[in-house]
């Protein structure tokens, strides 16, 4: 039935090439009962590949060509089983639609790492206040709620207090929080508080003062980060203590009516200790949830909490706070105890706010700011009536549109740019070597697709890919134009996919089971047309084979390598300072000199893998590595380390002889490449190791060498010939004829 | 034993994969084109294209071998969101219209825009009038389109995936160009999202260069 026609002028291709009657005739259950005895799977009876699902010994070992397709590979439901129970978007689930590859926008700015490669790219675009002000005015926003809520709490808790000392649980985790803030603020907070808790820990009998104590002082030295890094710990903490409460996230009312009403005998020693806390806070710590008991002390000795008060007055604030406020602030709160004087604390605390919110308007919203954002008038007045509200009272959502307008700005002017930069492969080198990599992450990605198509090519599953491609642009494409669904178009596509995959006849077939199959004619036979979860589960059990079958190898193959080694030589380069800092910098120059002196043993230690290669898979990693498909392509493989040997290279040739050694992926932390430093450089933290390894093998080549020229001085020679072939070859491509001739000497 | 054909594969084994996007409106033929191209042979009843496929080759350019591997995309405007999502990190594309209908010529200068923004900005586009041996039905010159492609620094050829005319010149063509544009520097194969991957030998060799290049000589002892 030939759907492709040559049409002079076509007006509409599709609807002409793909009459409405053909398509609506060619359904898959004619298709079914049409069906011959010459059909690829049919040697196969139902009852042997329902319960055997797997593939060809020969195919897993990437022995199968392209052709060679897996006609064992059986593809039904019951691979599914064990998935059901993972939430879509869960880390684990093979079913998450998206990469942490590439992030929107939005996840990157809620993303420690992520954000702060994007705060490098921006300062290299010279354009970092922009993504500067959004960072201050979301920790603005978060502090300033935060503050306004625990004064709230404190106000109504006083008044309660009065008659009873037991009251809102609630107000405990805010306290928490207030706590830690001032504790963020300065280093010379520790001292005092530890001072006071340790003396009147045994005053709290029943509390685990003292072990709290400890870790608080370790908590207090915690570096502040950034405004975002300290959300999402905070979030983790606060979880795991009470779950109830997301301090910063939380923007609704500030009154918290307190689900669990715990009682709590010190109550009162931390409404006050809050009280003294409040109007310093400005942002949330990490260690909030466990500083909780060890500050109540200080509300008992009130002269006590003065003194922090005086100490602890500079704020934390985001980055890029002026640190002028923080004087200021100090020398407005010392006198007042704020027990007397709540109103003049809640002033205190409104005169901050303002102030904050000042110094962020003035230096980047301002006409005259120094670090202009460009926002336009309209922004600006709003910002301003925001600010100076007529209760005297500033909206903590003042710069809420601000933000979102520099949102808009990164987005369309920078936020692309910065994906295709060195900073986001940096991001994406942290990604890849911190964590544990699942399937999704590669999937979603454009280059990374790339890598692991190349991969899945070579394993001869490039069909099973196909499927997963096809099935998924068939849904997403419904799903985008859901407004215009044309039944009979959906029902043509899904025919196309359903000839070219799933029928008897298929042209390409991955050997998908009968009941399925009869699912997918179905779905496809809908009367109101196919949905676009018509190939869903078809998707979800080629996403399972792909990620049972292929990935974990994937993981450890070299062109996964090959994928890191790009992106980390993306960040070295483009970083323009190649391995400067003394580890890697020493290691890259004796690297050098030992390339030199080796170079005989290297290269004749690449000579007997040659040989070996013609023969049989020899070392672990061409067995584990099914690189290739076919014989000869595995002397091409041999030949490639045999390349990278008398090259002087080595980052390979680790992989190649031990690849155990890096690539455990269950524990991914070990797998790091390498690192990124606060300055955001790369460090590598392999070289060393390489370098061992080098060595190893340097010493090991003449032996097996000589072992090797005994028995076959034939191979030897071809082995020669075939190395001066590459040399001659290598040395035509690049052009370096002095660096190659010690080699051809050898 | 390694006979000489495996010696012959050893010596032209791929040195890059470039990858490589097929583009242009429905029906222009663009999966006839990469079928012809990897199976030598034409597609007769082709259906459209779901999204996108997928196909490789390794070709032989200037004696290097480099592995194509090529994205065929789908026409149809209904998909075209969804494609656009392929295009990033191509070396190379194929940006296909149909002789015989000048909408697909028209639509051109759309396709060119997509590719130009969302691949590679060094993109090497090639312009491909396919359906030569219907020359009878022509509607788009060839002056006309080579002229367009000059305007918009395209390369240029007509092609004819039914007999297979010109096909395989274009993707040389093209990856050609690629391999001049790295040997002149002009792109770095090493940068995520170039399109390129090398083969391993070669990009160790480049990357000890630039070291060379960059680093303090080992003179000064650390």
């Amino acid at each position: 039935m030939p759907f492709f026609k040559r049409k002079p002028a076509v007006a509409e291709p599709q609807n002409k090439a793909h009459p409405v009657g053909v398509g609506l005739v060619r359904t898959p259950s004619n298709r079914s009962s049409k069906s011959t005895t010459s059909l690829p799977l049919t040697p196969n009876t139902p009852d042997s590949w329902s319960t055997d699902i797997g593939f060809a010994s020969s195919f897993a070992n990437g022995l199968g060509s392209g052709n060679a397709r897996p006609q064992t590979l059986v593809l039904s439901e019951s691979v599914l089983e064990h998935n059901q129970d993972l939430p879509v978007e869960s880390l684990e689930s093979p079913l998450r639609t998206s990469s942490r590859l590439s992030k929107t926008l939005l996840e990157v700015v809620r993303d420690k790492n992520a954000l702060a490669c994007f705060k490098a790219f921006m300062k290299a675009q010279r354009a970092e206040r922009l993504i500067q002000f959004w960072c201050d005015a979301e920790s603005f926003h978060a502090s300033t709620l935060t503050r306004m809520r625990t004064h709230l709490l404190q106000s109504h808790s006083r008044k309660r207090r009065t008659e009873s000392s037991n009251s809102l649980a609630s107000e405990t985790s805010v306290v928490k929080e207030s706590h830690s803030d001032t504790t963020e603020a300065s280093e010379t907070l520790s001292q005092p508080a530890t001072a006071v808790k340790t003396t009147s820990c045994d005053k709290l009998n029943g509390n685990q003062g003292i072990s709290h104590c400890d870790q608080n002082v370790q908590n207090l030295s915690k570096p502040y980060q950034s405004a975002k890094a300290s959300d999402e710990t905070d979030q983790a903490y606060l979880y795991s203590e009470r779950n109830t409460h997301k301090d910063q996230s939380v923007r609704e009312s500030p009154s918290i009516s307190s689900p669990c009403a715990v009682q709590n005998p010190h109550q009162k020693v931390l409404n006050t200790a809050a009280e003294s806390m409040a109007g310093q806070s400005q942002t949330p710590s990490p260690s909030s949830a466990q500083l909780q008991l060890p500050m109540t002390v200080s509300s008992e000795k009130n002269d006590d909490a003065d003194d922090h008060k005086s100490e602890i007055s500079s704020p934390s604030q985001g980055d890029g706070w002026d640190p002028s406020e923080g004087a200021e602030a100090s020398s407005l709160s010392s006198p007042l105890s704020p027990l007397d004087h709540p109103d003049e604390l809640l002033q205190k605390l409104k005169r901050s706010v303002e102030r904050d919110a000042v110094t962020i308007f003035s230096t980047y919203i301002a006409k005259d700011a120094p670090q202009p954002i460009g926002v336009d008038d309209s922004l600006r007045s709003e910002a301003i009536s925001k600010i100076c509200q007529e209760n005297g009272n500033v909206d903590p959502e003042c710069f809420v549109n601000c933000q979102r307008f520099v949102l808009n700005k990164l987005d369309s002017e920078y936020f692309q740019p910065f994906k295709d930069s060195a900073f986001h492969c940096r991001h994406q080198v942290h990604v890849l070597t911190s964590e544990r990599v699942f399937l999704p992450d590669i999937l979603f990605n454009e280059n990374a697709l790339c890598y692991f198509m190349e991969y899945i090519e070579q394993e001869g599953a490039s069909d099973l890919m196909q499927v997963w491609l096809c099935a998924s642009n068939f849904q997403q494409q419904l799903l985008i134009t859901k407004s215009s669904y044309d039944p009979i178009q959906a029902q043509t596509d899904a025919m196309v996919i359903y000839d070219k995959y799933f029928s008897l006849q298929a042209t390409n077939p991955v050997g998908f089971d009968d009941k399925l199959r009869f699912e997918i004619e179905s779905n496809i036979c809908r009367e109101d047309g196919p949905l676009p979860d018509c190939f869903t589960k078809a998707k979800n059990i080629v996403l399972k084979m792909l990620e049972k079958n292929y990935f974990p190898n994937y993981l450890h193959s070299q062109i996964y390598h090959r994928y890191l080694s790009d992106l980390i030589s993306t960040v070295q380069i483009n970083e323009d300072i190649p391995q400067k800092s003394g580890s890697t910098s020493s290691s890259g120059l004796s690297f050098k000199s030992h390339r030199r002196s080796e170079s005989d043993a290297s290269s004749e230690h690449s000579f007997s893998n040659v040989s070996q290669g013609g023969e049989s898979t020899m070392t672990a990693s061409s067995a584990r590595n099914t690189l290739l498909a076919v014989d000869t392509r595995r002397v091409k493989r041999s030949s490639n380390k045999s390349k990278l040997n008398i090259d002087g290279d080595f980052s390979m040739t680790m992989d190649m002889f031990n690849p155990d050694d890096l690539w455990k992926r269950p524990q991914a932390n070990k797998l790091c490449l390498g690192s990124v430093t606060e300055m955001g450089q790369f460090v590598s933290d392999f070289d060393h190791e390489t370098i061992a390894t080098e060595r190893r093998k340097a010493s090991l080549g003449p032996a097996l060498f000589k072992r090797k020229k005994e028995k076959e001085k034939e191979e030897e020679e071809m082995a020669l010939r075939i190395a001066q072939i590459i040399i001659s070859d290598v040395n035509t491509m690049t052009r370096t004829g002095e660096t190659m001739a010690d080699h051809k000497g050898s | 034993m390694l006979s000489t054909e495996m010696l012959l594969v050893l010596v032209i084994m791929p040195k890059f994969l470039f990858k490589f996007l097929v583009i242009g409106s429905a029906g222009a033929g663009k999966s006839c084109i990469l079928h012809q191209f990897i199976e030598n042979k034409f597609k007769q009843d082709s259906n459209h294209t779901i999204g996108v496929e997928f196909g490789s080759k390794v070709v032989n350019v200037g004696g290097k071998a480099v592995k194509l591997q090529i994205w065929d995309t789908a026409g149809q405007e209904r998909f075209r969101s969804v494609t656009r999502s392929y295009y990033r990190g191509a070396a190379g594309a194929l940006l296909v219209y149909d002789i015989t209908s000048r909408e697909t010529y028209n639509a051109l200068t759309n396709w060119l825009t997509d590719a130009r923004t969302l691949a590679s900005p060094n993109i090497v586009i090639v312009l491909v009038g396919n359906k030569k041996d219907l020359e009878a039905e022509r509607e788009v010159t060839f002056m006309e389109a080579s002229r367009f492609a000059q305007e918009n620094e395209l390369m240029f050829l007509e092609t004819s995936a039914l007999t297979g005319e010109n096909v395989e010149e274009t993707f040389l063509k093209c990856a050609r160009s690629i391999l001049t544009k790295i040997e002149s520097g002009e792109l770095d194969p090493e940068r995520m999202g170039s399109g390129i991957q090398y083969g391993d030998a070669l990009r160790r060799m480049h990357r000890q260069e630039k070291l060379q290049s960059t680093t303090p000589r080992p003179d000064c002892a650390c």
